[in-house]
C-alpha cells in the first residue's frame, strides 16, 4: 500500500539509468524520440507521485477513513512533497518564460535580416563578427529559417558551407526544438531528469536527426 | 519527384547560392557561382534562373560586367553604416573612440541615443 504511492516516484530511476543505456545501443533518431518520451512520462509520474504524497500526508487529519490507502504517508512528507510541487512549478514557469523570450529574439533577429518573407536563410552581416549558425522554427506564424553569421559563411568552402545548411535543415524537419523543450519541461518538473535532457542534447546535436 | 520535393530543392539551392555569395564577399556572375559550388549536377541555367528569381525578390543587387552581370547579396544602408562603424571602433581604443564619437553629435542625436540607451536597459533583464 506504501509502494503505491512512491512507486512512480521510485521508478524514475532506474528508467534514468536503464535508459541512458538502452539509447547507446539505438539510432539517435530514435533514442531521441524514446529518450524524450520516457522524460516526459517520469515527470508526470513525479508530479502524480507528490500529489499523492501531498494529499496523503495531510487527509489523515482531514477526512480520516475515506482515503484509507494513504494514511501511512507521514504529514512531513506531505509538507515537503508540496514544496516539492511548488518549487517543481516556480521552475516551469521560469524555463517557459526564457524559451518564450529566447524564441522571440531569435524569430525578431531572422525578420529585420530577412530581404524577402519567402527567404530560407538569413545572414548576419555588418557588424556581426562572432561566428555562429542556428534554426528558427517558423511555428504557425512564419516558415522555417536558418541564421548564419557571414563571419562563419567567409571561413567555409563550398562543401562545408552545403553540410552546414543540411545540418540545420535537420533540426527542423526531425523537430528537434519541440523534443528539447519536452525534454526541459521534463527536466525543470524533475532536476533528476537533467542528464536526460543533456543526453537528448547530444544525440540531436553531435549525431544528427 | 513531387510538386513539394521540387519546390524544397529549389529552396535549398538558393540558399546555397546565397550562402556563396556571402562567403566571397565580391559581386559574382553565374558562372562564377557555378564553379565555386563544384556540383557537378548543377547546369549553369539553374544557377542563373536561381540568380534572376533572387534578385527580383530584392535579395540580391547586380551590376554589369562585360556581357554578363554580377550578383552580390542586398544589404541595406543602416546595416552598411553599422558594419562601417564596427570595423573603425576595432581599429582604436574603443573607450577614446565613442567619447570622440559623442562630441560630433547635435543634440537631437544625443537624446535619439539617450531614449535607445533607456530602452534597452528597460527591456534587457525582461528579454533575458
Amino acid at each position: 500500500v506504501i509502494i503505491s504511492v512512491y512507486l512512480p516516484l521510485l521508478a524514475t530511476l532506474p528508467m534514468a539509468v536503464i535508459a541512458s543505456r538502452l539509447v547507446r545501443a539505438a539510432a539517435p533518431a530514435v533514442a531521441a524520440r524514446v529518450l524524450t518520451g520516457l522524460a516526459v512520462l517520469a515527470a508526470f509520474a513525479t508530479v502524480g507521485s507528490l500529489l499523492l504524497m501531498v494529499v496523503g500526508g495531510f487527509a489523515r487529519h482531514t477526512q480520516g477513513d475515506r482515503v484509507a490507502p494513504l494514511d501511512s504517508v507521514p504529514a512531513v512528507l506531505g509538507v515537503a512533497a508540496g514544496a516539492g510541487l511548488l518549487a517543481a512549478t516556480v521552475r516551469l514557469a521560469a524555463l517557459l518564460r526564457r524559451e518564450h523570450a529566447s524564441a522571440d529574439r531569435a524569430r525578431r533577429v531572422a525578420l529585420e535580416h530577412v530581404q524577402d518573407p519567402d527567404q530560407e536563410l538569413v545572414v548576419l552581416g555588418g557588424a556581426e563578427q562572432e561566428c555562429q549558425a542556428y534554426a528558427v522554427p517558423g511555428g504557425w506564424r512564419d516558415r522555417d529559417r536558418i541564421v548564419v553569421s557571414a563571419a562563419l559563411l567567409r571561413g567555409l568552402d563550398a562543401a562545408e558551407r552545403r553540410a552546414l545548411l543540411a545540418h540545420e535543415r535537420a533540426h527542423l524537419r526531425f523537430g528537434h526544438h519541440r523534443l528539447a523543450l519536452a525534454a526541459a519541461v521534463a527536466a525543470a518538473v524533475n532536476p533528476l531528469l537533467g542528464r536526460v535532457r543533456d543526453e537528448l542534447d547530444y544525440q540531436t546535436r553531435t549525431l544528427g536527426r | 519527384m513531387s510538386g513539394r520535393g521540387v519546390a524544397r530543392r529549389w529552396g535549398e539551392l538558393e540558399s546555397e547560392i546565397l550562402a556563396a555569395l556571402w562567403a566571397a564577399e565580391r559581386p559574382m556572375t553565374a558562372s562564377d557561382v557555378l564553379a565555386e559550388l563544384a556540383d557537378p549536377d548543377l547546369a549553369y541555367k539553374t544557377v542563373l534562373t536561381v540568380l534572376l528569381r533572387l534578385h527580383e525578390r530584392g535579395v540580391l543587387t547586380r551590376e554589369r560586367v562585360g556581357r554578363a552581370h554580377a550578383y552580390q547579396p542586398t544589404v541595406d544602408r543602416t546595416e552598411q553604416a553599422l558594419g562601417t562603424l564596427s570595423q573603425a571602433l576595432g581599429r582604436g581604443d574603443r573607450t577614446a573612440v565613442l567619447r570622440r564619437f559623442l562630441d560630433t553629435l547635435d543634440v537631437a542625436d544625443e537624446r535619439a541615443l539617450r531614449a535607445l540607451l533607456d530602452q534597452r536597459d528597460g527591456t534587457g533583464s525582461a528579454g533575458l
